[in-house]
């Protein structure tokens, strides 16, 4: 550490030489350490040996490049970075000012999220599915998408606010409009969080209250809230992180209405201000990292629900008709208004000039289409390229996480889930300032953008692998290990086929995901790799809200359509093995 | 079908598990010498826990040992990874492959092997008919019985034709009657293949019925190996002869011991027995232990200790009577009890001992 904190302009090519050095050292320590540990299974600790590769030089190098920024000013160890983050007003608002979005997001989206998870899951009505459907819908909208519906229906020259009612004072950009837009984005992550905590409640408990005579109302207060506790613990926590790694919507939506995200993407973009940028970012983690692991540490352990294996048939509703048809009412509403705002994007592909002349048009088709072709195929291309990367890191090491033992997996596995909760601007940040000098120059290539999304990715595709192979008998991996299958072929023949559906899914939300980033991907693009997301961004601050449509509705196009093609390819896989099992039985 | 046979010998094998929680050290295996002729079956009998299943792992090379050689053969493959050992596992839960069906698991072994497909086809179906699974090559794992599933898993492990086969109790899944089929089938093929087998299992039974060398294990150590013949009717402690079958033990006295007999005073009657543990020593407190088959009841006052008959039961070709004495519950064996005359539940008798089949352990 001392080496890297004296760092001087003279001393520059010494320092990249120690640098260098330093790297070398540790790297051939690892391999000497790990290879004298796994003598026995060469091919298993060259995987690992991988995986620590990824973590040290894509998770640990760059966040320590930017902690270590945040300590020099001109070359020399400084506090004066940190002295100026946290005694300037306009910092510290904009980290008040995440919290307080993010505590307003949570709260409104754990409540609306509690509705369609408690109306789906507790009570009997027609088209559930339907329901649950629409709730998640928004998880796979890409960014700016809504906010980009809210400014045409509600903006300065909205549909609603101007045309129709004709408001004179009235402004959508701000706390109100951010927490309007966040909540209809995020109550999904909440519905499906306490969905599943609900649905694991046996009815029988609520049977057993009402049994001794207590009313519905007090069988649902007294039983099914308690025991859902921990979900809408979860829940709250889980929006309140997302609320405060959202970068796109307080982009446009912010108005003068200071977030941290926002402050940071506009210190290292428009001041240049790296070391602020990432002091900020910084900032931004504490909230982030503590909810998440108070979440993950907490909440998840005082979880009550238990699995009995004799789920109960009857549902016992806990709701008087008139509650659920009040309930039912409410759920439609929203999920009108949802219908509504992607309505109000489509129907902005096709409108002249918003706000101003709404005659039909397609110029907007041809001219967004003719500007946005080279980002569309970047972005495609590049998640493309991810998607199958990151799939397979992802599974490999799930095996390797829930199958072998070896010193330091814990660190490893902890490093490896570590982006999940790192807001994306950090890591934007921190990428650029590892990987714009030696020893590793990326910025400017795709290698920097697929890596990027490789490692922001993995935790999620991670767990779902775990998640499968934790229900495989680790006999069976064994019992092909035995007859002479390496780590390799095991890997191939057995855990594969067996976690193919994980696998899809990891590789649909991979592509999803990459096809919508923007909060890290936004410091990456160059001129030869552009992001449609950062595009329709750049058209909608120009207030060319028909391209920015027509860019959001390809691109929700593109991303529904490989969605269905990924769904359908696991159900193919489940017929096909049915099939396989009747024919051959 | 022909395999190759090797010898297994572990030298001084200890292994030691750190429990992450409590920072604590658990020996699930220590010090422990076996050697494996050649062709045998020989079984790891002992309570869960005892150390049998991290052994057979050990040999299989899903378990590093800390300390200690492990050979096949003649071969030192201590740090071989398993699917460079010349093993075949069969395992307590199958471990079937179910995305394949019954002939590709079966094959899989054979594939790796890199086989031409004419002789692996051959070759699986030889031994599909072997363990009588040749109509359902075509099945999904999971269509089939229990039973069925285990021969599967025996079949995919002799087809590779290894040196030492492995069971990890292989039958503990299986309903009572088809445990006794598969039994006699495992021995049978055992044998005809003149394969080295090792056997895990918790069931004295199912270890007496099999095997050519029973080794005993408790809490890590190996405690006694020997023949089942040598391990039921001369146990060298209380644990040994207790687990593999019913006992009854007596405190006695050591009054002599010599070169065939060994006296001993119970009841303050003088006893002579004619098998005793090389620890025992004149003047020591000892235990007799009697097999349920070599006591009898007899009239109060004339066998070597009284009791009351608490209970019996009747099981056809014999009676088991409990009774009361001054030394606990003692369960005593009437073969034959049609020609024999049964003590009533209450009433008073004395207990008689073969002395021929008694045996006297160091009291620990």
């Amino acid at each position: 550490m001392g080496v890297f904190l004296f760092d001087n302009r003279e001393y520059d090519k010494f320092n990249n030489l120690i640098h260098l050095f330093m790297m070398a050292v540790v790297a051939i320590f690892f391999i000497i350490y790990w290879l004298s540990q796994f003598t026995r299974d060469p091919m298993l600790s060259f995987i690992i040996l991988f995986l620590i590769l990824i973590v040290g030089l894509f998770i640990v190098y760059p966040l320590f490049e930017a902690v270590r920024l945040t300590f020099i000013k001109d070359g020399r160890f400084s506090l004066e970075t940190w002295k100026t983050i946290l005694t300037t007003k306009q910092y510290l608002s904009a980290l008040w000012g995440s919290v307080k979005l993010g505590i307003m997001t949570a709260t409104f989206s754990t409540l609306v999220g509690f509705l369609f998870a408690f109306v789906t899951t507790r009570t009997a009505i027609k088209g559930k599915k339907f329901f649950s459907t629409m709730a998640t819908l928004p998880v796979i909208s890409p960014p700016f998408s809504l906010t980009l519906s809210i400014i045409l229906l509600f903006g300065n020259n909205g549909l609603i606010t101007k045309q129709l009612l004709n408001l004179q004072n009235f402004t959508i950009y701000g706390l109100g409009g951010l927490t309007l837009v966040q909540t209809m984005g995020m109550f999904p992550i909440a519905f499906l969080t306490m969905a599943g905590v609900l649905n694991a409640i046996d009815s029988t408990l609520e049977d057993a209250a009402m049994d001794l005579s207590a009313s519905r109302f007090k069988t649902f207060t007294s039983v099914t809230l308690p025991l859902a506790v921990p979900g809408i613990l979860s829940a709250w926590l889980l929006v309140f992180t997302n609320s405060l790694a959202d970068f796109a919507n307080p982009l446009i939506l912010s108005g003068d209405y200071r977030v941290l995200s926002v402050e940071a993407y506009l210190e290292v973009t428009g001041m240049n201000r790296l070391g602020n940028g990432a002091a900020l970012s910084i900032l931004l983690l504490l909230p982030t990292l503590t909810a998440f692991l108070v979440q993950r540490t907490w909440v998840s352990k005082k979880s009550y629900v238990t699995v009995t294996g004799k789920p109960s048939a009857n549902l016992t509703e806990l709701t008087s008709k008139p509650v659920k048809y009040t309930l039912l009412g409410l759920m439609i509403m929203i999920i009108i208004f949802l219908i509504g705002l992607y309505g109000t994007i489509v129907a902005g592909c096709f409108v002249k000039n918003w706000g101003i002349d709404y005659s039909f048009t397609l110029e907007n088709w041809a001219e967004a289409l003719q500007r946005g072709k080279d980002a569309i195929l970047d972005t495609t291309t590049l998640a493309t390229i991810t998607m199958p990367i990151a799939g397979i890191i992802a599974m490999i090491a799930a095996m390797i996480i829930v199958r072998k033992k070896f010193y330091g997996k814990r660190l490893i596995e902890i490093l490896l889930m570590t982006p999940f909760a790192i807001p994306g601007t950090l890591i934007g940040i921190s990428f650029i300032l590892a990987f714009n000098k030696p020893p590793l120059i990326l910025v400017g290539t795709a290698a920097i953008i697929i890596i990027n999304y490789v490692v922001r990715e993995l935790p999620v595709g991670i767990e779902g692998g775990v998640a499968t192979l934790r229900q495989i008998d680790p006999a069976i991996e064994e019992a092909a290990q035995d007859l002479g299958a390496d780590v390799p072929t095991v890997f191939r023949t057995i855990i594969l086929p067996l976690i193919r559906p994980a696998f899809i899914s990891s590789l649909s939300y991979t592509f999803v995901r990459s096809m919508t980033a923007v909060s890290a991907v936004i410091f990456l693009i160059s001129a030869q790799w552009y992001h449609m997301t950062v595009l329709i961004y750049n058209f909608s601050e120009n207030l060319r809200f028909g391209l920015a449509s027509v860019l959001a509705t390809t691109l929700i196009i593109i991303v529904l359509v490989v969605f269905g093609l990924m769904r359908l390819l696991i159900r193919e896989n489940k017929i096909l093995a049915k099939n396989d099992a009747v024919m051959r039985g | 079908m022909k395999t190759k046979t090797a010898s297994v010998n572990l030298q001084n094998i200890t292994k030691i598990f750190k429990d992450k929680q409590s920072q604590s050290e658990v020996h699930a295996v220590q010090d422990a010498n076996i050697l494996i002729e050649p062709g045998t079956l020989v079984t790891l009998l002992g309570p869960s826990g005892c150390g049998k299943t991290t052994t057979l792992r050990m040999i299989a090379g899903f378990e590093l040992p800390t300390r200690g050689k492990v050979y096949i053969g003649n071969e030192d493959v201590t740090y071989l990874p398993p699917n460079k050992r010349d093993t075949a596992m069969v395992f307590q839960s199958y471990g079937l492959f179910p995305h394949m069906n019954v002939f590709n698991n079966v094959a899989y072994g054979l594939k790796l092997r890199k086989i031409p497909k004419a002789q692996i086809n051959e070759r699986v179906m030889e031994i599909l008919k072997i363990v009588g699974l040749e109509q359902l090559a075509q099945r999904a794992p999971s269509r089939l019985s229990g039973g069925q599933q285990q021969r599967v898993s025996l079949a995919r492990s002799l087809i590779v034709q290894p040196a030492v086969l492995l069971l990890d109790e292989p039958l503990s899944n299986l309903d009572a009657l088809l445990r006794e089929q598969m039994r006699v089938e495992i021995r049978r093929i055992q044998q005809s293949f003149g394969i080295t087998a090792v056997y895990v299992t918790h069931d004295r039974v199912e270890a007496m019925s099999l095997s050519d060398q029973i080794i005993v294990m408790n809490a890590g150590k190996i405690v006694q190996i020997g023949s089942p013949e040598e391990i039921y009717e001369k146990p060298n402690s209380k644990f040994v002869a207790g687990f593999i079958g019913k006992v009854a033990f007596f405190p006695v006295q050591v009054q002599e011991t010599g070169k065939e007999k060994c006296v001993v005073k119970i009841n303050d009657k003088v006893f002579d027995t004619y098998s005793y543990v090389q620890q025992v020593q004149t003047g020591q407190t000892a235990s007799m232990m009697c097999r349920p088959e070599s006591m009898k009841p007899v009239e109060p006052g004339e066998g070597i200790l009284d009791g009351v008959v608490r209970t019996n039961i009747y099981l056809g070709n014999s009676v088991e009577s409990f009774i009361n004495t001054e030394f606990g519950e003692v369960l005593v064996q009437i073969d034959n009890p049609a020609q024999k005359k049964i003590y009533h539940e209450g009433e008073k008798v004395s207990i008689a001992i073969n002395p021929a089949l008694a045996r006297v352990l160091p009291q620990e």
